[in-house]
């Protein structure tokens, strides 16, 4: 196992038992149940259709909700500041992070899956799940980046979620336009429905790709602005 | 380990430069104190020493090689301790010395001491399993200083290392800085405080928004700056217990007639030279005070 291998996995370890100390495999529980008690609600037909949307929503808030409160962690004690002058680059330190929180995100995503979905392709579901995770993950953290003080956050998330929501209109056939293929989430919303319903493969490779690069692409803007936002303004 | 050369540097949106032509050397196992008030730009030098903020004017080299051709393994051969606690405070010190222990990995640098042995350094054995939520503010400031060692760098940058700590712990430390030095590690201590300064390093460097206005050792400056004279106390009347003061050129002391008197006259409580101290050279300086 290479240096930069062990590194990065060492780091991940303790981006998970940051997690628990912080109590969000705790706060993803209660979530989750309170997905299981609002789907318990529902008929099951109902709560079929309702799965790809609840994961939509759930993966989206997690990620997008955990990672900025890291994040605002960090700022807060400072320990950023540490792992600036850590012999590891910041990509490496994003990408454990991200890695770290969409793997936390899909197993809550997955649990539900497990117990409420019904048709379910697994060898779909869960590199979708764990991508979609990913995406909002990184998307929090990109958002994230340029507020000292999470209140101010939460406006700009919530735009950005009411925004990165528009896919569901989708779904259910509500709206549907090309336009949502320039949201980041359509790829989110597709590969989710996708795993849990009939879509070609073709469909489902191409939405997984487009997936991909916007992944690609956020991560980097990602790197972009925790340099400027935070590397150059510590201590300031 | 350290040669800047006229090294300049402006924030991004800002009209005017925050350091302004700096240039000094620091030589392998030295101790450089870096003195100035708030906002004089000793932080951003820091960052710029430390590879945090790049953009800059002028020439860099540490550690024998040019600033911009380092990458992230820079932070093998360094330790920087923070002016403030900044540590994961959920998890206990010794949690936290072990994660960043972890950064490093095989990175080829040797490190003789492990985390329980730095915890014990300091005094923090027994609270090594207590949450830093629960550490007083010394005792985070001693563990934000033995992570800086925790990779047992080179180079170590220390912003006021003995800042929160009560005089037995700020002599503790003060004693293992020097044991640093006797180990050949180079130091670069940002610091207000004219004491530590006086008493741990070589050299020190006047910064008066961010431009350099003097530098030399503690002991040249203060007799630099100081008067060439000594002051004699002797015993004052009953009312008066403060004693009577006589002042000595230095210039034929010994030769002094009136001084040579004195002596033999009869009990003198002090002698003392009269040479300034940091402090005072740096107000004479700049014509600031630090605090």
């Amino acid at each position: 196992m290479s240096s930069l291998t062990r590194k990065f996995l060492s780091l991940l370890l303790w981006e998970f038992k940051l997690q628990l100390r912080y109590y969000f495999w705790i706060v993803g529980l209660v979530m989750t149940l309170v997905w299981f008690g609002i789907l318990s609600l529902m008929p099951s037909e109902l709560s079929a259709l309702w799965v790809p949307v609840l994961l939509f929503v759930d993966t989206c808030t997690i990620g997008v909700l955990f990672v900025a409160g890291m994040l605002y962690l960090d700022r807060s004690q400072g320990t950023m500041d540490v792992i600036a002058v850590m012999p590891i680059a910041t990509s490496t330190w994003i990408l454990s992070r991200i890695l770290s929180l969409s793997i936390l995100c899909s197993v809550f995503a997955l649990i539900i899956i497990l117990v409420r979905a019904e048709s379910v392709v697994w060898v779909r579901a869960v590199p979708a799940v764990l991508l979609s995770s990913a995406l909002y993950t990184s998307l929090g953290f990109l958002i994230a980046c340029p507020f000292k003080k999470l209140m101010d956050y939460f406006l700009v998330m919530a735009l950005t979620i009411a925004l990165m929501n528009l896919p569901i209109f989708g779904y259910f056939e509500v709206f549907d336009s090309a336009f949502l293929w320039l949201l980041p989430t359509q790829p989110v919303m597709k590969v989710l429905a996708g795993s849990l319903g009939e879509m070609t493969t073709m469909d489902f490779t191409f939405a997984m790709g487009l997936l991909l690069v916007w992944l690609g692409v956020i991560n980097f803007f990602c790197t972009k602005a925790f340099s400027v936002y935070v590397s150059q303004r510590m201590g300031a | 380990m350290i040669e800047v050369e006229a090294l300049t540097f402006r924030y991004p949106r800002q009209k005017t430069d925050t350091i302004r032509g700096l240039s000094f050397q620091i030589e392998k196992g030295e101790i450089f104190g870096f003195l100035g008030p708030s906002g004089s730009g000793k932080s951003t030098t820091q960052k710029l020493l430390t590879g945090l903020l790049k953009n800059f004017s002028g020439n860099l080299r540490l550690l024998g090689k040019d600033a911009s051709a380092w990458a992230h393994d820079f932070y093998n051969h360094i330790g920087v301790g923070f002016e403030l606690p900044n540590h994961f405070t959920r998890l206990t010190g010794l949690e936290n010395l072990k994660l960043f222990a972890s950064f490093y990995g095989d990175s080829g640098t040797s490190q003789p001491l492990t985390p329980m042995e730095l915890l014990d350094l300091v005094g923090l054995t027994d609270s090594a399993r207590q949450p830093v939520s629960e550490y007083s503010k010394g005792m985070k400031m001693r563990l934000n200083f033995v992570r800086a060692l925790i990779n047992n760098p080179d180079l170590l940058f220390l912003d006021e290392p003995t800042a929160g700590l009560d005089p037995l712990n700020a002599r503790n430390l003060k004693n293992i800085i020097k044991e640093l030095k006797n180990q050949g590690k180079t130091i670069f201590l940002t610091t207000h405080n004219m004491y530590d300064a006086d008493e741990l390093c070589d050299r020190v460097a006047f910064l008066v928004e961010g431009e350099l206005k003097l530098i030399g050792s503690p002991d040249e400056l203060k007799r630099q700056y100081g008067q060439k004279t000594i002051e004699v106390i002797t015993p004052g009347t009953p009312e008066d217990k403060q004693g009577v003061s006589h002042q000595f050129s230095l210039d034929n002391l010994g030769t002094d007639q009136a001084f040579l008197d004195l002596l033999n006259s009869g009990p003198i409580e002090s002698i003392h030279s009269q040479e300034a101290t940091l402090e005072e050279v740096f107000i004479q300086t700049t014509g600031i005070s630090l605090l």
